[in-house]
C-alpha cells in the first residue's frame, strides 16, 4: 500500500490539532438553592399560572388586504384602517422601497393587526396588549403569545396579540414607532367598545388596561405609557396626541432600553403599574437593560402603584415566545450559544404564566392576595418553576432614606436630618452601578461595602463585626412617617470580592517594625486567584435597629429574602469569546428585602418601631465579604405586600 | 522551438490568467464574488468587502511550481488590495543530433504578476479597478505588459452576488504576444441547507475571438462551534484544460487552512496548500 506523502500527513496532523480545540467550553452553573427556598407556599389563592373557568374564542381585526398574513387578509372578523407612521418611522428610500414591494404598503399605511383571545361573557373585560419585538419580520412573531391569550382569556382578560412584524429586520430607532401603533390599536378598541351590535360592544373596560412587550416591544410599552399622557410628539410637537388612555400596568420582557429617547432623554414613565422581566442566559438582549425603567418609573399622584423586577436564572431571550425558541440570535446562533443550562420552553413559560397572570390579577382584576409574591418571590415558591430569582420591588408608598444618588459625600443621605458611618469596613464607597457588559451604566449609585472580620497575623482571632450606620435625627424620622407598621427597604447583592485581613490595632508603645508587624505583614492575603474555587459561603448579615430610647432590635437579613452570591452566567459556547465580550460572568442584581417593623418589636418588645433612629448593617454572620446596596428606604404603605409574612 | 513556444505560452497563461488562491482553486477558479483577499485577481469590485491576507503554494511537479500572495484590507467605503502570483518551470531542452534527439540543460521559465487594486461601494453597487503588471522570462528572453481590470458587483436580496468584469485590459501592445482581454460575468448564491452553508457560483468568460469559457464551484461548510468550520469544495471548468478541481478548508477564528486538488494545468495535477488570515 502506497504510504500517503509528507504534505498529507501535515496537513492531516495540523487539522487534527486544531480540531481537538475545538471544543465547547464545561458547562458552568451556579448551584441551586430552589429545593429551599422554593419549598414553600405562602399564598393560598389559586395559581394565576393555570386556566381560568371562562370559555375562549379567537379572532383577528386587520386590514383585509395584507399580501403575506392570511389570517389578516382573509380572517378578519373586523376591518381597520391603515395608519400614517412616518412621523415615527424612518427608513432609507431603497430600504422603504424593498418593503412596499415586500409587504405591499409602505410607512404612510401600517395595518392595525391583531389576533384576540377574548373569553365568553357579558365582560367588561380588562384589555391586555402583547407585542412582539424585533425577530426575522418573515417569522411571525405575534402567534407566539398565544398560550399567554388562552391563559388570560380564560381569566377574564381579553388579549391582543399585535402584529409588528413589517416593522421587524433592520431598522433602528423606531421603538417609538412601535409604541404609537400600539396606542393607535386601543383608539380601535375604545371605537369597537362603544360601537353598538359589534362583537365588543361594552365588554371591553377600557379604565383598566395592560401594555406589555417583548424585547423591543418591551420599550415600546413604556414608551407607550409615556406618550399616553403627552399632548405632543417629543420630537415633532406638530404630531399632536389624544390617547389617555386607562393604562394601569405595563409589563416588559426582556427589553431593551434607549434604543429611542424622547427629546434625548431616557424615557420617564410615571404612575402605572410596572413589571419587567429578564432571563439570566439571554442570548440576545444579553443584560438586565430593563432595570434602568424600573429605576425610572416614579409614583407621584399618590396612588397605590408598585413595580417589581424579575431576574431568572437560566433563562433566555425567546423562549417567552414559542415561535422564537431556544436560539435567540437566529437558527444558526446554537453555534455560539450554549443552550444547555436553558431552562426547557415549558418551564419558562410556566414561569410566565404564573408572573403575568398574577401581575394582570393583582392590578386589573384587583385580586390583592396576589401582591406579596412581587415583594417575596418565596411566597410562591409552589407555583415557579425550580431555578433562582432575584428581585426588584417598590410600591408607591416608599421613601427614600439612602439611594446615594444625590451628592459625593458618603456620610449624608437622600434626606436632611440622615447621617451615615461606618466602622471597620475594608471597603466604604458610592459608586455607579453598570450593567454586565461593563459599559452600560444602570444610572443609579449603590454603596459598596467590604468587611474581613480577621485580624491580620491572627487568623483565629475575630474582630468587632464591621458595620454600616445610618441615623436619623427626631425630624427625619418624623419626615418619613415611620410607624410601627411601616416597613424598611433595602437591596443588596453579595459580590465575589473579599477584602483581606484587617490590620491590627497600633500599639504606639513598640516599635514599627517589630516582629509582630512583620509576622502582619507576612500574612498579607494573597491576590485574589480567578481560578480558584468561588466561595459558596451563604451571604448574610444583620440588620439592627435602634429607637430614641436605645432598645435595639436585630433580625438576620436571610430572614427576608435570598442574599446571594453573584448567580454564574456563560452564555456562550466559547470560553475566550465569553470573556471578550463580558468582563464578568455575573449579572449585578440587587435583591430587595423589605422588612416590616413589626417583625422587629416581635423579636424584642421593647424595642418602639414608631421612634426608629438607627438602622445598621452589623456584618456579623460572614467573616469577610463584600456587598452592593442601594434605595434603602422606608415605607408605611407596603402592608398587602407583607400580608402572608415571610417562609 | 515549437516545445519552448508552448511552455512560455502556459506559463504566460499562468501568470495572466485570473488565477486566485487555494479557495478559489479548489472551486475551479471561480472567484468573481469572492470576499478574500485574492478576489483582486478576479474581481477587483469585490474588493470593496474583501479582508485578508492569504498566502499559497502549488506544486505540480519537481519543474513545475506557483506561488501567491495576496492582502486586502479596509479603505474608504471599500478596501485596497496588492497581490502577486509567481510562476516557476524548467523546460526540457532537446538537440536535434545526428544520433537523434539529445536532452541538453533545462530552461528556467518565470511567470510574474504583481497586482493592485481598489473597490468602492456607491449606492448598494461596489466597483473596482485593479492594474497588473505581467512578465515572463523565459531564458534571456523578458516578456512584459501592463494591464487593468474593471469590475463592478452588486448583491440581490440576500443571498445573491451577480459581477461584470472586463478582465485584462492591455494598456500597451508591444510586448507579450498572448492576448488576453476578457470579459467575464460571474453569478453566486450563498444559502444555508440544513446544517451546512452552502456557495454555488458560476464565472462566463469571453475574449475577444469569442471563445466561451465557463466554470462552476461550490462549497459547502459545517460549523459546528462559533469560530469553527470545515469546507469542502469543487469546481468543473471547460475550455481546452477542461477539468474537475476540488478542496478542503479548515479555519479557526481568523485563521484557514486550506487545501486544493488542481486539474488546470493540462497533464499534471496540481496540490496546492494555503493559509489565511482574515
Amino acid at each position: 500500500m502506497r504510504r500517503p506523502s509528507f504534505a498529507a500527513q501535515t496537513a492531516v496532523g495540523t487539522l487534527a490539532a486544531l480540531t481537538a480545540f475545538a471544543c465547547t467550553q464545561p458547562l458552568k452553573l451556579s448551584k441551586p438553592d430552589s429545593p429551599d427556598v422554593l419549598s414553600h407556599q405562602l399564598i393560598a389563592a389559586p395559581n394565576p399560572g393555570e386556566r381560568g373557568s371562562l370559555a375562549v374564542r379567537e379572532l383577528y381585526y386587520g386590514s383585509g388586504t395584507d399580501k403575506r398574513r392570511t389570517e389578516f387578509r382573509d380572517s378578519v372578523t373586523i376591518r381597520t384602517k391603515a395608519v400614517d407612521a412616518s412621523p415615527f418611522v424612518s427608513m432609507e428610500p431603497n430600504v422603504a422601497k424593498d418593503r412596499q414591494r415586500d409587504w405591499g404598503f409602505d410607512v404612510k399605511h401600517f395595518p392595525l393587526n391583531g389576533r384576540v383571545w377574548y373569553p365568553v361573557g357579558d365582560g367588561p373585560f380588562p384589555l391586555v396588549l402583547i407585542v412582539h419585538g424585533n425577530h426575522d419580520p418573515l417569522a411571525y412573531s405575534d402567534p407566539g403569545y398565544g398560550y399567554l391569550g388562552e391563559l388570560l382569556a380564560s381569566r377574564g382578560f381579553i388579549l391582543v396579540s399585535v402584529d409588528e412584524n413589517f416593522i421587524n429586520g433592520g431598522l433602528r430607532g423606531e421603538s417609538d414607532g412601535r409604541a404609537w401603533i400600539l396606542l393607535k390599536h386601543l383608539e380601535s378598541w375604545r371605537r369597537w367598545n362603544d360601537s353598538a351590535g359589534g362583537p365588543f360592544y361594552h365588554k371591553v373596560d377600557m379604565s383598566n388596561i395592560a401594555l406589555m412587550g417583548h424585547s423591543r416591544g418591551g420599550e415600546a410599552v413604556g414608551i407607550a405609557a409615556a406618550f399616553n399622557r403627552l399632548r405632543h410628539y417629543p420630537d415633532d410637537a406638530n404630531v399632536k396626541f389624544d390617547f389617555n388612555f386607562g393604562i394601569k400596568s405595563v409589563f416588559a420582557i426582556a427589553p431593551v432600553d434607549g434604543q429611542y429617547k424622547p427629546a434625548g432623554v431616557p424615557t420617564p414613565v410615571e404612575n402605572v403599574n410596572y413589571v419587567v422581566i429578564h432571563g439570566s442566559h439571554d442570548g440576545d438582549v444579553s443584560s438586565f437593560n430593563g432595570l434602568r425603567m424600573f429605576q425610572r418609573i416614579k409614583f407621584t399622584d399618590g396612588k397605590p402603584w408598585f413595580k417589581a423586577a424579575w431576574y431568572v436564572y437560566r433563562a433566555n431571550h425567546g423562549q417567552w415566545n414559542t415561535v422564537w425558541g431556544n436560539t435567540d440570535n437566529g437558527p444558526r446562533s446554537g453555534r455560539y450559544l450554549d443552550l444547555r443550562g436553558l431552562l426547557s420552553p415549558d418551564e419558562q413559560r410556566q414561569f410566565s404564566r404564573v408572573v403575568i397572570g398574577a401581575f394582570l390579577e393583582a392590578t386589573l382584576h384587583g385580586r390583592r392576595e396576589y401582591l406579596p409574591m412581587f415583594r417575596d418571590y418565596r411566597a410562591a415558591g409552589q407555583w415557579l418553576p425550580k431555578t433562582m430569582y432575584v428581585t426588584r420591588f417598590e410600591e408607591s408608598g416608599f421613601h427614600p432614606v439612602a439611594t446615594f444618588d444625590e451628592d459625593v459625600d458618603v456620610t449624608t443621605g437622600s434626606i436632611p436630618g440622615v447621617t451615615i458611618d461606618a466602622d471597620s469596613l475594608s471597603t466604604w464607597k458610592e459608586n455607579a452601578l453598570t450593567l454586565r457588559t461593563g459599559n452600560d451604566p444602570l444610572n443609579t449609585n449603590g454603596v459598596t461595602l467590604g468587611w474581613n472580620n480577621h485580624v491580620r497575623g491572627d487568623t483565629a482571632r475575630h474582630a468587632t463585626p464591621a458595620s454600616y450606620t445610618i441615623s436619623l435625627t427626631d425630624g427625619a424620622a418624623a419626615s418619613l412617617g415611620v410607624g410601627r407598621e411601616s416597613s424598611l427597604y433595602l437591596s443588596l447583592a453579595a459580590t465575589d470580592a473579599k477584602p483581606g485581613p484587617r490590620s491590627p490595632a497600633r500599639d504606639s508603645t513598640k516599635k514599627a517594625d517589630s516582629a509582630s508587624a512583620r509576622r502582619a505583614r507576612q500574612a498579607e492575603p494573597k491576590k485574589p486567584d480567578d481560578k480558584a474555587a468561588r466561595d459558596t459561603t451563604p451571604v448574610d448579615l444583620t440588620v439592627e435597629l435602634r429607637d430614641a430610647s436605645g432598645n435595639v432590635a436585630r433580625l438576620p437579613l436571610s430572614r427576608f429574602g435570598v442574599p446571594r452570591r453573584p448567580l454564574e452566567i456563560h452564555i456562550l459556547r466559547r470560553a475566550d469569546q465569553e470573556q471578550q465580550r463580558f468582563p464578568v460572568q455575573s449579572e449585578l442584581v440587587l435583591q430587595t428585602f423589605v422588612m416590616p417593623l413589626a417583625d422587629f418589636t416581635a423579636a424584642s418588645p421593647q424595642f418602639d418601631a414608631g421612634r426608629l433612629r438607627s438602622i445598621r448593617l452589623v456584618f456579623d454572620r460572614l467573616d469577610a465579604g463584600t456587598v452592593v446596596v442601594d434605595d434603602i428606604g422606608v415605607s408605611s404603605a407596603a402592608a398587602p405586600f407583607v400580608a402572608v409574612g415571610e417562609p | 522551438m515549437r516545445i519552448v513556444a508552448g511552455l512560455v505560452s502556459l506559463a504566460l497563461v499562468a501568470a495572466h490568467t485570473a488565477a486566485g488562491q487555494t479557495r478559489a482553486i479548489g472551486m475551479a477558479n471561480v472567484g468573481t464574488w469572492l470576499r478574500d483577499d485574492d478576489v483582486l485577481f478576479f474581481n477587483p469590485a469585490q474588493l470593496a468587502v474583501a479582508r485578508g491576507t492569504s498566502v499559497s503554494g502549488e506544486s505540480r511537479s519537481t519543474r513545475d511550481r506557483d506561488g501567491a500572495l495576496s492582502s486586502a484590507l479596509a479603505f474608504g467605503k471599500g478596501g485596497i488590495g496588492v497581490g502577486m502570483t509567481l510562476a516557476q518551470q524548467r523546460m526540457p531542452q532537446f538537440f536535434n543530433t545526428p544520433n537523434g534527439m539529445v536532452p541538453g540543460p533545462d530552461i528556467p521559465i518565470t511567470g510574474t504578476l504583481v497586482a493592485a487594486g481598489i473597490g468602492q461601494t456607491f449606492k448598494g453597487r461596489r466597483v473596482g479597478v485593479s492594474a497588473k503588471y505581467a512578465a515572463s522570462q523565459t531564458g534571456d528572453n523578458r516578456l512584459e505588459r501592463g494591464l487593468v481590470d474593471a469590475g463592478i458587483s452588486q448583491d440581490f436580496k440576500r443571498y445573491f452576488t451577480a459581477s461584470v468584469v472586463a478582465r485584462d485590459i492591455p494598456l500597451n501592445s508591444t510586448a507579450l504576444g498572448y492576448h488576453s482581454y476578457r470579459t467575464a460575468l460571474g453569478l453566486a448564491a450563498s444559502f444555508p441547507a440544513g446544517p451546512f452553508d452552502v456557495v454555488t457560483a458560476t464565472d462566463w468568460t469571453v475574449d475577444k475571438s469569442r471563445s466561451l469559457d465557463g466554470a462552476f464551484g461550490a462549497e459547502a461548510s459545517w460549523s459546528w462551534l462559533s469560530g469553527y468550520s470545515m469546507a469542502a469544495r469543487t469546481g468543473i471548468f471547460g475550455g481546452d484544460l477542461h477539468g474537475i478541481n476540488a478542496g478542503l478548508g479548515f479555519t479557526r477564528d481568523r485563521v484557514s487552512i486550506d487545501y486544493a486538488f488542481d486539474q488546470r494545468a493540462a497533464g499534471h495535477k496540481g496540490h496546492r496548500l494555503g493559509l489565511r488570515v482574515r
